[in-house]
């Protein structure tokens, strides 16, 4: 299959609200493509379409071939794992426990869950309520519960957000073993380094409307981050990494 | 860390075989263990020991053991019923009385009680607390996220809904419909094979209906959108617990009164007890409220003994000042 994930022609509109206007988003099977832009952008009204959370106002998400308004949430819950924005924090169950839900649709799947508990670096906490952790240590369980989900696609809503700059590395570094399992990753980043270091493919957000798509040369450009951004941005190659950094 | 839950299942099954063994020997006419032993004996079959009086066989079997067997039926499925509401709403406030699906479902048994006496009220009771609990979904969805809200809109409910109880009783004859206090605090004085037949087998059937929705709510803790992107049809679920939740307390209300707090109390003790698993939870729960209805009556019948005291005084005295200690730590862990 060359294309996993399609998404033509989104909109979504609130009233007379354009959140997203046209927007056209394609994954193939083992690309980690980052979703960048400012707040307010549209990011996580384009996961929440993505996930079949929000039906477009006009427009058409294409999952495996099946446009995902026909799939049903069991079939929905085997081709796609979602770790949204908002997740509440007085959950009584076990870190082990609540890495155990993630399998909850899975059929036949043999994986590890130890091995997605010590990739992120929740396996010592497995016996915690995850209640009692740190917002950090509740978004890694997040991550190991929808990673345990062995979906062909992962979308992923700000993953970073609360890690420290260690764990963001070990998370950017095993969600590229994702992929390389042939599995495609769609995450929204507001760290544009981190997202640089480790991402296939990148699409850019404006106002609703996708304002540069490609690889990192292309969209991680000083001129069009300085337009997208309103602020003036540098973008400077240190080694093989493109860092961008706000200017003077 | 959590304990095995085994041991405490059998522990909270001893105290429910304990409570009932109390309750069919105490009371205003006291029966020996052994007269108890005889009569439960004979009825099924064993010829043991000397042949009890006609007396000690009518206060043991058609008395006592009807109103033993339908306080632990109530109590399992009202506690059953908090559990599951706790569970989807992620609200350890969450109790169908409190929540005004009692109370909904005393107006159909009030009702139900005039048209067709005992099992009439349980039926319409079961009907009004289906239909109640359906409106509570509603009420659910526009209080989103705002627990307290859902709780008061829901105690708003159930007292505009106790009032429309008392019009019905003190516009109906005395003799057709149970007194406001049965409506209020619950009664266990009338039970009968009959009543307990009805009840059971509906509480039975809706508590089998929540088990097979345990793992799903075990996935609500992680909240709607997360159990969704999981698989689960949340709102298909929520709706398919609020008819079951609505089923127990119709036929509870309709068969013992408005009984409070045993479905806050007692999934919430037994949540630290055996954990948040919703399997072992329900079980749990439905020794433990069996036990705590039991323990109540007992008390009922005892403590001012020959004179008998409702039983939701007894389950209120507790479930008040618990609930106190739930507002000051309202949270679902």
């Amino acid at each position: 299959m060359s294309v996993l994930l399609l998404a033509r022609e989104l909109t979504y509109r609130v009233g007379d609200a354009h959140l997203l206007h046209g927007v056209d988003v394609s994954a193939k099977p083992g690309e980690l493509v980052a979703v960048l832009g400012p707040n307010g952008a549209g990011k996580s009204t384009l996961i929440n379409l993505l996930a079949g959370d929000l039906e477009p106002t006009s427009g058409e998400v294409v999952l495996g071939g099946d446009s995902i308004s026909a799939l049903d949430h069991r079939r929905l819950a085997r081709l796609r794992a979602v770790l949204g924005q908002t997740r509440p924090n007085d959950n009584p169950f076990t870190v082990a426990e609540v890495v155990a839900m993630g399998a909850h649709s899975r059929r036949g799947s043999d994986m590890d869950l130890t091995l997605v508990m010590e990739a992120m670096d929740v396996a010592h906490l497995a016996d915690r309520v995850v209640a009692t952790l740190s917002g950090g240590e509740q978004t890694r369980v997040s991550l190991a519960r929808v990673l345990v989900q062995a979906t062909p696609l992962v979308l992923l809503d700000e993953p970073l957000a609360a890690l420290d700059i260690a764990h963001q590395e070990r998370v950017l570094k095993h969600l590229r073993v994702v992929c390389e399992e042939g599995r495609t990753v769609v995450a929204v980043f507001h760290d544009l380094n981190a997202a640089a270091g480790h991402a296939d493919r990148f699409v850019l957000l404006s106002a609703g409307e996708v304002a540069a798509e490609g690889s990192a040369d292309e969209v991680l450009d000083a001129e069009v981050l300085s337009r997208v951004y309103g602020h003036p941005m540098e973008a400077v190659r240190i080694g093989q990494r493109l860092v961008v950094l706000p200017a003077e | 860390m959590r304990q095995r839950p085994t041991k405490w299942l059998m522990l909270l099954g001893l105290a429910v075989v304990v409570l009932a063994a109390l309750n069919l020997g105490m009371g205003a006419v006291g029966i020996s263990p052994s007269d108890v032993l005889t009569v439960l004996a004979r009825r099924v079959g064993l010829s043991v020991g000397n042949e009890p009086t006609q007396g000690v066989e009518a206060v043991v079997w058609t008395i006592r053991m009807p109103r033993v067997l339908l306080g632990a039926v109530a109590g399992a499925g009202l506690a059953a019923a908090g559990t599951a509401l706790q569970g989807v709403f992620r609200n350890p406030l969450a109790d169908p009385q409190l929540l005004g699906i009692g109370p909904g479902a005393g107006v159909g048994a009030a009702i139900g009680a005039v048209a067709g006496g005992a099992r009439g009220a349980i039926v319409a009771g079961t009907v009004a607390g289906v239909l109640t609990a359906m409106l509570v979904g509603r009420l659910a969805r526009r209080t989103a996220g705002d627990q307290a809200r859902f709780i008061l809109v829901g105690v708003a409910l159930g007292a505009a809904l106790t009032a429309w109880v008392g019009f019905i009783v003190f516009g109906s004859s005395r003799s057709t419909v149970p007194p406001m206090e049965f409506w209020l605090l619950g009664s266990l004085t009338a039970s009968t094979w009959r009543a307990l037949g009805l009840a059971a087998v509906l509480v039975a059937a809706a508590t089998a209906v929540l088990f097979t929705l345990a793992r799903s709510m075990d996935l609500l803790a992680l909240g709607d959108r997360e159990a969704g992107h999981l698989g689960i049809d949340v709102r298909r679920t929520i709706m398919v617990v609020l008819a079951a939740v609505g089923i127990i307390a119709g036929a509870t209300v309709g068969a013992v009164g408005v009984v409070g707090f045993v479905g806050l109390v007692v999934p919430n003790a037994m949540r630290r007890l055996v954990g948040p698993s919703h399997r072992v939870l329900l079980v749990a729960s439905m020794l433990g409220g069996a036990g705590f209805v039991l323990a109540a009556d007992l008390a009922a019948r005892t403590v001012m003994s020959p004179i008998e005291i409702p039983v939701g005084l007894l389950t209120a005295l507790v479930g008040g000042p618990f609930l106190l200690l739930l507002l000051r730590k309202a949270s679902y862990s």
